[in-house]
């Protein structure tokens, strides 16, 4: 899978070069970055869609959160999507290193519950 | 009244007389009274000064009034502006002194015969005008001139007076506007439904819309006034990301905020909002509109929640319905199984029979052959036909003795079969023998293994097991195929070790199976239990064999089932079963 051309895909409207990723032995990760607002939410569903849609079922996403510093309810609602879309395909999505303020947003909303929190990664 | 006749009568008549006196009155009459009541008394000093039946001054006031001041009359007459200007336009010229009549002045309704006019300035296309009105003689030339130097006189007081009227109209008008404008603005303010706000350079709010007390919970707008903005949030870290944002582009569009109410509640908003700049881009106040959408979200929220219950409710059956499928499969191959091994062994009975039999009576027909030979002495010893009879023998009892060995071979794997799923006890608990089950798997597994692996056992004696037989050995078949595959993944050009172990440990025995494959990666180590996990490729594996083996084992049998892997070492897997059976297992 060609996360840089995926990336480069969802975000076609806002470009973003500072979201990368890999996949190894059916583990996605990507590393997010910025705002997940209104203005990009979409972009970011986007993008979890495609990498979901090319993952075998069983494999694991890992979204790497510490450049995130704001997501709004829409950002979460693109990740609760998400989340919809691995559930049907039989793929865990996991959450890493989001910084507490965000944390504090899905758990306000109350769907911190139902991601995975992958521990912290150097 | 005599004497007033009188003088109206003599300056008629009189060339020499002159409007000294009324020129005076009329300046005495504008220096006392700044107001349009002096207009009042100057129109009667002129209809009395000129003997006149009619005066009138046509004039606009400060308030943009179009008027008529009557002589006799208390108060001016207002006209519309049209009937206004067309009267005017009728009956005055450019700079001539104008006469004309009989006409009927609007507001008097006898006509008189003879009118004199003149306009008396112009600014603009507006003016001030003077019409005096006679019955019985015409208006002499006489009084022409008076008008004439009347105009000069008046006008510049005329022109000062409109002039400072506009003035004043214009000032009231533009304060009216303002204050109209003001009242506006404020009531738009303070009407709107959505917070609004301002907040100086440091955020600190300096007027709140009235809105914004319901929004938040507070009982005056004075007690948010002076306070920091970010005091409001339920996260105030975020409000230096919006202000970074407000700096660097001006303006913030729809950016949700999470605002804190007095009673410590979350509500979700939406703010716009842009930054006054001085002239060297530094923030002077930021104004913003914040509007509250905890209903929308609410909403959204619900429906994600369903959406994912939903998606989890669907995988669940998809999973339970193929779990069951595939445990039902796997029941009916093990009782397919244990079904053809009992249709075998009726056949296979009287194969080994018929075989007894007919080496018996081969030996029987050896001792005949052998009495035979004996009887016809020496001449038949060395003979082609004997030596040919004696080799025949030979193959013969080898070839029992290969069949006893294959027939042996097939009991056996048919009493394997028979005890890896018997249908007898599918369904109840048994006393086990776990060494034996060990040993019936590895026949049915023996295909799997034999090529890929060497198994090494150790196997120690063992208390019998109470657990559903049949339900254990397809845990360990699992198991062991697993670990036969992951090894020949390897594709190594040497085989591989599959090592079994037994041991009794408490009330509890141990079943080790180890291999020395890949071993399995640690990001999915805690996943391998998962229904439909798998790491084989497509179509070689269902992903549900080590989740129904955790079922039997910790479900069904209140055992423990856990692997142990080093990625490139290999993984071993250890089921422990309590040898008084599943305490809650009904037999």
């Amino acid at each position: 899978m060609d996360i840089d051309a995926l990336v480069a895909d969802a975000f076609a409207e806002h470009p973003m070069d500072t979201i990368h990723g890999f996949v190894e032995d059916d583990v996605c990760t990507l590393y997010l970055s910025g705002s997940i607002d209104m203005k990009y939410a979409k972009d970011f569903q986007k993008l979890l869609q495609s990498a979901i849609a090319q993952l075998r079922a069983g494999s694991v996403v890992i979204l790497d959160m510490r450049h995130v510093d704001y997501i709004s309810s829409t950002g979460v609602g693109a990740f609760v999507s998400g989340l919809v879309d691995a559930k049907r395909r039989d793929i865990a999505l996991t959450l890493r290193d989001i910084q507490p303020k965000v944390s504090a947003i899905f758990q306000l909303l109350g769907f911190l519950s139902f991601f995975e929190e992958a521990p912290t990664h150097g | 009244m005599v004497d007033s006749l009188l003088s109206r009568s003599q300056w008629l008549n009189s060339s020499n007389r002159t409007l000294a006196p009324l020129l005076m009155e009329i300046f005495r009459i504008y220096a006392e009274d700044e107001t349009e009541k002096a207009n009042v008394a100057a129109v009667n000093e002129v209809r009395e000064s000129f003997a006149a039946d009619a005066a009138a001054l046509f004039y606009i006031n400060g308030k943009r009034e179009f008027h008529i001041c009557l002589a006799g009359l208390d108060f001016p007459i207002t006209l519309d502006e049209a009937r206004w200007r067309s009267t005017i336009e009728a009956h005055t010229a450019e700079d001539e002194v104008t006469r004309f009549g009989p006409w009927s002045m609007p507001g008097i309704e006898k006509p008189i015969a003879f009118w004199i006019s003149a306009r008396l300035y112009r600014i603009g296309n507006e003016g001030g005008y003077i019409f005096l009105g006679r019955n019985g003689v015409p208006w002499l030339e006489l009084q022409s001139s008076a008008v004439v130097e009347l105009k000069r006189v008046m006008a510049p007081l005329f022109m000062i007076r409109h002039e400072r009227g506009i003035a004043e109209y214009s000032r009231n008008e533009a304060e009216k506007r303002l204050a109209a404008s003001e009242s506006r603005l404020r009531a738009l303010f303070d009407g709107m439904r959505d917070m609004v706000y301002t907040a100086d350079a440091n955020d600190m709010i300096t007027e709140v819309s009235v809105s914004a007390c319901s929004l938040l919970g507070f009982a005056s707008k004075h007690d948010l006034i002076g306070r920091s903005y970010r005091s409001l949030l339920a996260t105030p870290e975020d409000r230096l990301l919006f202000l970074d944002k407000i700096r660097e582009d001006g303006f913030i569009d729809d950016y949700e905020v999470i605002l804190k109410k007095n009673d410590g509640e979350s509500i979700f908003c939406l703010e716009t909002a842009h930054a006054r700049k001085n002239d060297s881009g530094g923030i002077i106040e930021i104004q913003g509109i914040v509007k509250d959408i905890s209903d929308r979200i609410r909403n959204e929220r619900e429906l994600w929640k369903m959406n994912l219950e939903l998606a989890d409710s669907n995988l669940k059956l998809q999973k339970t319905q193929q779990l069951m499928v595939q445990h039902e499969k796997m029941a009916s191959i093990g009782q397919l199984a244990a079904g053809v091994a009992h249709e075998i062994n009726n056949p296979l009975g009287f194969l080994i029979s018929n075989n007894t039999t007919l080496e018996k009576n081969a030996r029987k027909l050896q001792e005949a052959w052998a009495q035979m030979r004996s009887l016809e002495g020496p001449t038949m010893v060395g003979t082609e036909a004997s030596s040919r009879i004696e080799q025949l023998f030979s193959q013969a009892f080898e070839i029992f003795s290969e069949s006893r060995d294959g027939f042996e071979r097939i009991q056996k794997i048919v009493s394997n079969l028979k005890n890896f799923s018997r249908i007898d006890q599918s369904l109840s608990l048994v006393d086990f023998d776990v060494n034996a089950g060990i040993e019936s798997t590895l026949v049915v597994a023996w295909n799997e293994i034999k090529y890929v692996a060497e198994v090494h056992k150790k196997l120690e004696p063992l208390p019998l097991v109470r657990c559903n037989a049949n339900e254990i050995n397809q845990v360990f078949l699992n198991i062991m195929v697993n670990a036969a595959q992951a090894i020949a993944d390897q594709k190594k050009s040497e085989k591989g070790t599959l090592d079994i172990k037994t041991t009794q440990q408490g009330k509890s025995v141990i079943i080790a199976i180890g291999d020395d494959g890949p071993g399995i990666p640690e990001a999915v180590q805690n996943k391998i239990f998962d229904p439909f996990f798998t790491t084989k490729a497509p179509g070689k594996g269902t992903g549900l064999g080590l989740s129904i083996s955790y079922d039997i084992v910790v479900n069904k049998h209140g055992g423990t089932l856990w692997a142990e892997s080093s990625p490139g070492v290999g993984t071993t897997f250890f089921i422990s079963l309590p040898i008084a059976g599943p305490a809650s297992q009904p037999e």
